[in-house]
């Protein structure tokens, strides 16, 4: 029991660990905002969102007045939050860890 | 009478930009905004589209609509994403559009460039969110080289002044009283 208890608690704290490395953000991000200077193979990868004729300059996309265009679409990732992520994931594994813990007390008297 | 032909020619030739016909823009882009809460801060987008006519060689002739569906706000997470879109915050079933109606401009910073025209503006007019319009003046920039036009703008908006109050205690912790927001759209002038 003990040692389950133990790996519980390693694991939250894991968890914990792995948010505040990863930022520590309040809640999960699934997605990440767009680029803001969008990335291109060919000015047709630019030619979004009211742009009509882009320049792929470098790998970067400028519009007309050759200012950078900024991305439109929400990009794949994620964000690990503390309110719907990490804290309740944590809190039921320290749970477990406090139940285990009082399990195998409970049993080391009865014997 | 060849003469005075020739006077109207004449006058006509000389009075060609005050006579230029304002042109319709059909303007296409995206909005960022951000909301700054002690707890945290959000940041997001939604697209925006719109129609202004102006003459550019008048830009105080500058009107039209701006329009940002709530349902294309989003900012990374779901369940926000739907809570923002919900009764208790900006309700998009019953107010599915954020409008801003410019009525007038005003010129910051005059014209100049010879290729690309830039001038700064402060557009004035009236921003209506959850069904609340209150007059918005905002500064902006407006950019054109030829037929393109692109027009750059920022604003805040204070929830409070639209009826925005959200679950009880959320709006100044979790969410900013105030939403930072940032336009660009661009368009061809036709």
């Amino acid at each position: 029991m003990k040692p389950a208890a133990a790996l519980c608690i390693v694991l939250a704290l894991a968890v914990l660990g792995y948010w505040a490395a990863s930022g520590m953000h309040f809640a999960t991000r699934t997605e990440l905002p767009p680029e803001p200077h969008l990335s291109c193979a060919t000015a047709d990868d630019c030619n979004i969102g009211g742009v009509t004729d882009a320049a792929c300059t470098d790998g970067k996309c400028f519009d007309a007045f050759e200012d950078p265009i900024a991305g439109k679409e929400w990009r794949e990732g994620f964000e690990l939050g503390i309110v719907d992520g990490a804290g309740p994931a944590a809190g039921v594994l320290l749970a477990l860890a406090a139940v285990l813990f009082f399990v195998d007390r409970r049993r080391r008297r009865a014997a | 009478m060849n003469r005075l032909a020739l006077a109207v020619t004449a006058a006509l030739l000389t009075a060609g930009p005050a006579l230029a016909a304002p042109k319709t823009i059909q303007l296409k882009g995206q909005t960022n905004w951000v909301s700054e809460a002690p707890v945290e801060k959000i940041v997001g987008t939604a697209d925006g589209s719109g129609a202004l006519v102006v003459d550019l060689d008048d830009l105080t002739t500058l009107k039209g609509e701006i329009t940002f569906p709530v349902a294309t706000m989003k900012s990374g997470n779901d369940q926000r994403d739907d809570h923002l879109k919900g009764a208790e915050w900006l309700d998009a079933a019953n107010h599915p559009d954020i409008k801003f109606v410019v009525d007038a401009v005003t010129i910051t910073e005059a014209p100049k460039g010879d290729d690309v025209k830039e001038a700064a503006v402060d557009v004035t007019g009236k921003f209506t969110l959850r069904g609340v319009t209150t007059p918005l003046t905002a500064p902006a920039t407006l950019k054109w080289k030829g037929d393109k036009v692109k027009i750059e703008t920022a604003f805040v908006v204070k929830l409070a002044d639209y009826k925005v109050a959200g679950k009880q205690g959320v709006v100044g912790s979790k969410v900013g009283e105030t939403i930072d927001v940032k336009v660009s759209l661009r368009g061809i002038a036709k």
